[in-house]
């Protein structure tokens, strides 16, 4: 198992499919989390006459999202500030109006209410990973604890989780994420990771479990049952380690349907409007107006890079893991 | 096989019934308007309350250990009214809404209390005797004399309240229909509504809408609820106020109707939010929706939309990655299979939104915007049929028969069409049966860009002003859909491969 484990690990981090992956989502990731240096209307950090002021747009967020462009400068007069990229936030509206085009101030203009589209596309990139990662964690450790659970019982329990995994497996995300949307009374990130998670698990719940029951009739099992292991070891030890694999696998196919289908959800409009910015959302501006094909593009184009490598890392995790897929490289010692 | 796919079937009943109660759960928590305190603020609190429990708010979820019922509510309205405190002007009310029906409650126990209490709940049912046409009005509002005459009405006509006579009455009423047998079922007084209620019928030629008003006619005297059907009145509008009645029945005859031995049983279930719309979803189609049709019926006349969308998109789709899938298969390692690896990728992650904006300035509107829609949906459902066509296509090449047909002499082509395909797509269409509700997303979002009609719009509709009745409708029909493609896969499997059929016999239900 170990061996195995190292060489899978030594063929992932020279396959050139992982790396662009890993570049690609790490930079998205990277702009999610630094997001407030990117684009904020307020300076990175300020030096002057009231001492130093570091990461005030993250800090004092809310009072600096209230003031316009010229208070902020007024504010700032005579400091020595390094200011972020883009000098605006993602929800104020711009004095430039809407459908600015783009300038030195807007580098990507701004959208149909006026906002800056840069900063609207760098916070896009937090909600799709913000959201889709924990939704897709959550969702693999439900289901590997259920789908374990359903292929270590026998007889009515089992009946009942299996039955319960392709009922949970076959039913629209889209409902689930209505419903959720219908409770809530402000639209929030969380409810929609619970949303997802409530769905997701039933497909790792599903390969775990195949697994699973795959691997207790297995040899190794057997024999580490004969040398009087007890039942939980042999589930840790012997079984749990053959299903992690594939719920991984799942799981970054699933990071890639979670940011599609937030867009998706943002493009639809349901329930109460929400503020924050989400490529889904810009999306849905665009189409609104066609002529406006920037508002299309570029969204487009990020989910396209976000789906695209989360979908490669998944293949070549594929193509690691199972020995049977077209891809899979020849060991040494195998004809 | 047959057998076995009919006990799958039956056994989605259970579990569609679970699926209601897991979403009926998850929809009790959406804000009811009633719960806006601007809106409670703007009208007063009685008719919150009656607004409330118009919508079951006074229930609990599922279980009701303690329904109420006639004879509840007429003991709390005595005691009330008898200890003459605070209280009794609500009692009072009370008592003179509940009426007749609170009668045999009250008046058996008359004789068992002190004398002033006794007085003071004589007078306080003087309204219903008024109501009920007894007694002249000095009687009755006499404190010297009310609890006397009640007392010996109890003697007199205790026995005509009971259920026969009430329901020989309302039959007398129907089949006749006069005055003097009005007269009978007033007498009774709101002892009889569950049977003059129970015997509306929706009305559907002249004889019908003549009995119906007879029957609303007692019921609106009885309840002070002023909704007749008059002389003058059409179909449809004895329709409507019928269908009113009945809303009104389902929401209050707890208050008219004791619910004893086994309704008491049921009362524990059906007293309760969940209980009423099942009730509601049995026998009126799902339900009303705010703009008075069926749910049932609304969800009939959408789904033909989207489910047609995802249907000619699933067959779009999986014509063009069965191709393509044997295509890579039969040219591993070749350059075009790892073209066809790209596009098919770059199909799947392109979202939805985007492919169906630009193919609608292709196709427009109408029903050019119906093969759009379809089309747009299938460029996402190409990416799963392929990967899948391709693995399982690459794995029946190697085997040995395909092998042994090479090594006779057949072509590629050959071995890869009559060997390697038959046996290779059975795993890519069992994948087809459980695609639809996955595409149901994308669905949502090529209606809304084409601007059809469908289920996409009446939910997002439903999830703005919080229609859970519709959302309940959704969830359960698409539940019921998905287990009916489940159980038509796995027949579907086992037709194709003989070999499967014993061992999905045997294997019993473990899917």
């Amino acid at each position: 198992m170990k061996t195995s484990e190292r060489d899978l690990f030594a063929r992932l981090a020279t396959s050139r499919r992982v790396l662009v992956a890993f570049v690609l989502l790490g930079t998205l990731t990277l702009v999610g989390v630094f997001a407030e240096i990117i684009a904020s209307p307020a300076p990175i950090a300020a030096f002057g006459h009231r001492g130093v002021a570091l990461f005030p747009g993250i800090l004092r967020a809310s009072a600096y999202e209230s003031m316009t462009r010229a208070e902020i400068e007024e504010l700032h007069e005579g400091d020595t500030a390094v200011w972020p990229l883009i000098r605006y936030g993602p929800i104020a509206p711009t004095e430039e109006g809407p459908n600015a085009s783009i300038s030195l101030a807007h580098p990507l203009g701004t959208d149909a209410l006026g906002r800056d589209l840069a900063a609207r596309l760098v916070y896009g990139a937090r909600t799709a990973l913000g959201l889709s990662l924990p939704a897709v964690l959550l969702g693999m450790l439900l289901g590997v604890g259920l789908g374990g659970l359903a292929g270590v019982l026998r007889g009515f329990w089992n009946e009942r989780l299996v039955r319960l995994v392709e009922t949970v497996d076959t039913f629209p995300a889209i409902i689930v994420v209505a419903l959720v949307r219908a409770i809530e009374r402000k639209p929030s990130a969380l409810s929609l990771v619970i949303a997802v998670a409530l769905v997701r698990w039933a497909e790792v719940a599903r390969l775990v479990r195949a697994e699973v029951l795959h691997a207790s009739s297995e040899e190794y099992v057997l024999a580490a049952r004969a040398l009087g292991a007890p039942p939980l070891r042999i589930f840790r030890r012997h079984i749990l380690p053959n299903a992690v694999a594939p719920a991984i696998m799942s799981s970054a196919t699933g990071v890639a349907s979670v940011v599609l289908l937030e867009a998706a959800m943002s493009f639809l409009q349901m329930g109460a409007p929400s503020r924050v910015a989400s490529w889904g959302e810009t999306l849905a501006e665009g189409a609104g107006d066609p002529s406006r094909l920037r508002l299309i593009l570029l969204p487009g184009l990020l989910l396209l890079i976000t789906v695209g490598a989360s979908y490669m890392l998944a293949d070549a995790l594929r193509d690691g893991i199972d020995p049977r897929s077209p891809n899979a490289r020849k060991r040494p010692g195998e004809s | 096989m047959l057998r076995h796919a009919l006990r799958r079937l039956l056994w989605t009943l259970p579990t569609l019934i679970g699926i209601s109660l897991v979403t009926f759960f998850l929809l009790s928590f959406v804000p009811d308007p009633t719960d806006d305190p601007a809106f409670a603020a703007s009208v007063s609190a009685d008719a919150l309350t009656h607004l409330r429990r118009e919508r079951f708010l006074d229930l609990p979820r599922f279980v009701n250990l303690a329904p109420l019922d006639v004879r509840i509510r007429a003991a709390i309205a005595v005691a009330a009214v008898a200890e003459g405190n605070a209280g009794a002007d609500a009692g009072r009310r009370e008592l003179e809404r509940l009426g007749g029906a609170a009668l045999p409650y009250v008046l058996p126990r008359f004789d068992a209390l002190p004398p002033e209490q006794r007085t003071r709940l004589a007078l306080a049912l003087a309204p219903t005797a008024r109501r009920m046409g007894l007694g002249t009005p000095d009687e009755v509002s006499d404190p010297g004399r009310a609890a006397a005459f009640w007392s010996r009405l109890w003697d007199d006509r205790g026995v005509e309240f009971r259920q026969a006579s009430v329901r020989s009455a309302v039959s007398r009423l129907v089949r006749y229909g006069s005055t003097t047998r009005v007269a009978d079922l007033v007498e009774l007084d709101t002892f009889a509504l569950d049977d003059v209620l129970g015997a509306l019928r929706v009305p559907i030629d002249r004889a019908e809408i003549d009995r119906a008003r007879a029957l609303t006619d007692v019921a609106a005297h009885v309840t002070g609820r002023d909704d007749r059907i008059s002389p003058g009145d059409d179909g449809d509008a004895a329709r409507a106020c019928v269908e009113r009645w009945q809303a009104y029945w389902a929401v209050y005859r707890s208050d008219f109707v004791a619910f004893t031995g086994p309704a008491r049983v049921a009362a524990v279930l059906l007293e309760t939010r969940y209980g009423k719309w099942a009730l509601g979803a049995i026998t009126h189609r799902f339900g009303r929706r705010p703009d008075g049709g069926a749910v049932l019926d609304e969800l009939g006349r959408r789904a033909p939309t989207t489910l047609g969308i995802v249907f000619a998109a699933i067959v779009l789709a999986y014509a063009a990655a069965i191709p393509l899938g044997a295509i890579s298969a039969a040219r591993r390692g070749h350059r075009l299979e790892l073209v066809i690896a790209c596009v098919v990728l770059g199909f799947y992650v392109v979202p939805t939104a985007v492919v169906a904006v630009v193919l609608h300035r292709v196709f427009g509107e109408g029903s050019a915007g119906i093969f759009g829609a379809a089309l747009t949906l299938s460029f996402a459902l190409i990416a799963a049929p392929t990967g899948q066509q391709r693995s399982s296509l690459a794995a029946t090449l190697t085997t040995d028969y395909v092998v042994a047909a090479r090594a006779r002499g057949a072509t590629m082509t050959r071995a890869t069409l009559v060997h390697g395909l038959r046996n290779a797509l059975l795993p890519v269409l069992t994948l087809a049966a459980l695609e639809a509700p996955m595409a149901l997303g994308g669905a949502f979002v090529a209606e809304r860009v084409f601007g059809l009609h469908g289920l996409g719009e009446a939910t997002i509709e439903a999830v703005r002003s919080r229609d859970t009745g519709w959302l309940m409708a959704l969830s359960i029909a698409s539940a019921g859909l998905a287990a009916i493609f489940v159980v038509l896969s796995d027949l579907l499997c086992s037709l194709l491969d003989v070999r499967l059929g014993p061992a999905m016999m045997n294997r019993k239900r473990s899917a």
